[in-house]
């Protein structure tokens, strides 16, 4: 882990023995979960963010996410659309966003701006463009790996982001599993994994598929520091007619296969018993 | 203008100057079955050579003879650059194959000291390029054509009277009026030399020898009839050019330059209440290189700001690419290729001339997208009639004009307890599966995408899709599309493909979309 993601959990370890200390009773956390959340994807605000899968195969969910929080901001601010940058190899990976879906999802397509560009310095470059031009939101899909996306590039990115008020969510899929490694100025960082499918009970059928469901980790949180444990992952759940995130499942989800964090098993059983 | 010895020169120029280049050159294509010279150099010209002949006569002729092999298209290519060329002279220049140019040069003679300075300078730039050019200026485009062919005589005034021009291309000889051998031997035949002898002649009888199109020709080279150029780039509607005596070559110059074109070209713009809807900007080398670079713009333009911006981004690009400014740019010229009728910018007050200002914001910025990354690469997502999952919607360049608006059957039931029955994501190409289901209409249990196995957790499905029958080919296939996630919570949309006709076969399996 690097030192940015070590030094985000000691103050968030260290808030919490303050709060333990000053009123006796363990308090979770700093902040009531969903209200920090919402705080942190609070639409009102321009600024970077980025997401990365946890694992190669969880891309797809890290832009089902980036594209639901996409939705939660347009819903506040409607006017100025997505811009949605996508480069050639995220599309041979992942496709390309299909027009039809973001309509059942509830994105007038009118309102959707999508560019294609072959290299990871023609996505940044378009992103900042984008982010300046008084766009909603900006959504880019990068393959570039950290020696394209360098703290200059993010730096210029989230300057970009705040001057044109504009929310910026890069997604990038060829990082997954760095998000803990990742040096950059983004206002936040969300690892994200897909949310486990609906229990099947013995005997019965396989149920039918959920709404889309995210596992999601908050790496880092600038101004809220000491808010988010950086290493909780926590299971959200999109609605798409509020276009709002909600923290616990639609569906009566088994606390234990969703919240275990699947590589550190150890301090899963710890938190169980806190 | 006329370059007769084209082929020759466009090898010998990239040649260095060595002893062995001094021995006559000559290009040979076969033709009809034999190898024969095309074009010859002067030096091989002066030794008894001529287009037509033998290869094997000429080497024995002049056992020295350097031969290359004719190449009709980078001939054309070139001249097609001398013609870009020749814009920086006028804005209406056409090529002439196969050995010719043409341009318009009428109220442009004056800007380079008058139609004999021009000629000069013309003739003496290619010179010093390595072409022989003869070039004519006269006031037919058909006569300065034959004239530079087939005259000494160079520069006909623009004044001259009808009968002096019929008089001047009664000298000329029939050879000008490029018919086939066969008329050719037929006038010869019957005395005709020159085309003063076709000129004094009844019309009928020689209309119906020669074909109206030759008449036709010779009425132009009399300038009995004007034939138009047909230009090699539609002169721009609005331009702007500046001239340098020293050529420009660091780019913060040029892009300087660029901005006080486009001030200069809105002023023009503006006073005929229109917008640059393409803009053309041309930097011209010192040594002959033509740069040309072209951008639209998804709204009528005439701010010079985002022009200078538009065209930098593409200036970015070219430099990217490695933009070689050698020895300079000595003339830049910026134009609207395509205008439209602009708006007068309207204050408007209340929230819908905010959002239509954001709109502004947003077309530029497709600009700016479009002129770095291609405009086909910036795209709007258009709804179409059609339940084809990959035909529902179409992407077209949000610069270009949007199609027709599609009628939709008002909200399409894609969604079900607020799970979208689309997925997020398409590939371009269904990308093939290894798939295992229990029942031959079922999910797949399990399935291999990408050499990952994915084990079904919960699904929906089957969508049965079907070709469109009335336009379909024979062979398509009706697709059953699963709505799966597997045990990681991966969601895909996958279809199976049937060929109804062909039941025997197993079913192949596709991923089509992720959620």
């Amino acid at each position: 882990m690097s030192r940015s993601g070590s030094s985000e959990r000691i103050v968030f370890l260290r808030r919490r023995i303050a709060a333990l200390e000053a009123g006796g009773a363990p308090a979770p956390a700093a902040v009531p979960r969903d209200e920090g959340l919402s705080r942190l994807f609070d639409p009102g605000r321009g600024g970077l963010r980025e997401a990365l899968p946890a694992r190669p195969t969880d891309a797809a969910a890290a832009a089902g996410f980036a594209f639901a929080l996409a939705l939660s901001r347009l819903r506040l601010r409607p006017q100025g659309g997505i811009v949605w940058i996508a480069e050639d190899m995220a599309a041979r990976e992942l496709g390309l966003p299909y027009g039809r879906g973001l309509q059942a999802a509830g994105l007038p397509p009118e309102l959707l701006v999508l560019a294609r560009t072959h290299r990871p310095r023609e996505t940044l470059w378009a992103m900042e463009e984008a982010l300046k031009s008084g766009a909603a939101v900006v959504i880019a899909e990068s393959w570039a790996d950290a020696g394209a996306y360098d703290l200059t590039a993010s730096r210029r990115l989230a300057l970009a982001a705040r001057r044109g008020e504009c929310a910026g969510l890069l997604l990038l899929p060829r990082a997954a599993g760095a998000a803990q490694r990742l040096a950059s100025a983004a206002e936040a960082r969300f690892e994200i994994a897909a949310g486990a499918p609906p229990p099947r009970a013995e005997g019965a059928p396989r149920p039918l598929p959920g709404p889309p469901a995210f596992r999601l980790r908050v790496v880092k949180a600038r101004g809220l520091v000491g808010a988010f444990d950086p290493q909780a992952w926590r299971d959200i759940v999109f609605d798409h007619q509020e276009a709002e995130f909600h923290g616990a499942p639609f569906h009566a989800l088994p606390r234990r296969a969703s919240a275990t964090p699947f590589d550190r098993p150890a301090l899963a059983q710890k938190r169980a018993f806190a | 203008m006329h370059l007769p010895r084209l082929s020759t020169d466009r090898l010998s120029r990239k040649s260095a100057p060595s002893p062995e280049a001094e021995a006559p050159f000559a290009v040979w294509a076969n033709l009809a079955g034999a190898e024969r010279l095309t074009a010859v150099d002067a030096r091989a010209e002066a030794a008894g050579l001529a287009p037509g002949m033998a290869v094997a006569d000429a080497r024995a002729m002049r056992p020295a003879l350097r031969l290359a092999e004719a190449d009709p298209r980078a001939d054309a290519e070139l001249l097609g650059r001398i013609a870009d060329w020749c814009r920086r002279f006028t804005p209406l220049a056409a090529a002439d194959p196969p050995h010719g140019l043409l341009m318009d040069i009428s109220g442009a003679a004056h800007l380079f000291g008058g139609e004999a300075a021009l000629l000069a300078e013309v003739e003496r730039r290619l010179a010093a390029q390595g072409f022989a050019a003869r070039a004519a200026i006269a006031p037919g485009p058909a006569l300065a054509r034959a004239l530079a062919r087939f005259s000494r005589l160079r520069h006909v005034a623009g004044g001259t009277t009808q009968a002096e021009l019929e008089a001047i291309a009664a000298g000329l000889p029939i050879a000008a009026l490029d018919l086939d051998a066969a008329a050719r031997l037929r006038l010869d035949r019957a005395g005709l030399r020159s085309l003063g002898d076709l000129l004094a002649r009844p019309r009928a009888p020689l209309t119906a020898r020669l074909g109206a199109e030759a008449m036709a020709r010779l009425d132009a080279i009399a300038c009995r009839r004007r034939e138009p150029i047909s230009p090699r780039f539609e002169a721009p509607d609005f331009m702007a050019e500046r001239r340098f005596p020293e050529g420009l070559t660091r780019q913060e110059d040029i892009e300087r330059t660029l901005h006080g074109l486009a001030q200069e070209l809105c002023l023009l713009l503006e006073r005929h209440g229109v917008g640059a809807r393409e803009l053309e900007a041309v930097f011209y080398r010192v040594d002959g290189a033509v740069a040309h670079i072209e951008t639209g713009t998804s709204r009528p333009l005439r701010d010079p700001g985002t022009i200078a911006l538009l065209l930098r981004e593409r200036l970015a690009v070219l430099a990217e690419e490695g933009l070689d400014t050698g020895y300079g740019y000595d003339v830049l010229r910026l134009g609207a290729a395509r205008v439209e009728r602009c708006a007068e910018p309207q204050e408007d007050l209340g929230l819908a001339g905010r959002a239509n200002a954001h709109d502004a914001r947003l077309d530029d910025l497709v600009d700016r997208l479009g002129a770095r990354l291609g405009p086909r690469r910036v795209l709007r997502v258009y709804p179409q009639a059609s339940h084809i999952p990959e035909l529902a919607v179409t992407l077209r360049p949000a610069s270009g004009p949007a199609p027709a608006a599609v009628e939709e059957a008002a909200p399409p039931p894609y969604l079900r307890e607020g799970v979208p029955a689309r997925p997020l994501r398409l590939f371009e190409r269904p990308e093939p599966i290894e798939a295992v289901a229990l029942t031959p209409d079922g999910p797949p249990l399990r399935f291999r995408w990408r050499r990952l196995l994915h084990e079904l957790a919960a699904y929906e499905g089957p969508e049965r899709i079907a070709p469109q029958w009335w336009s379909a080919p024979e062979n398509a296939a009706t697709r059953d599309y699963f709505y799966v996630e597997d045990r990681e919570g991966g969601r895909f949309w996958l279809f199976r493909e049937e060929l109804l006709d062909r039941e025997s076969q197993p079913p192949r399996w596709f991923v089509h979309g992720l959620f």
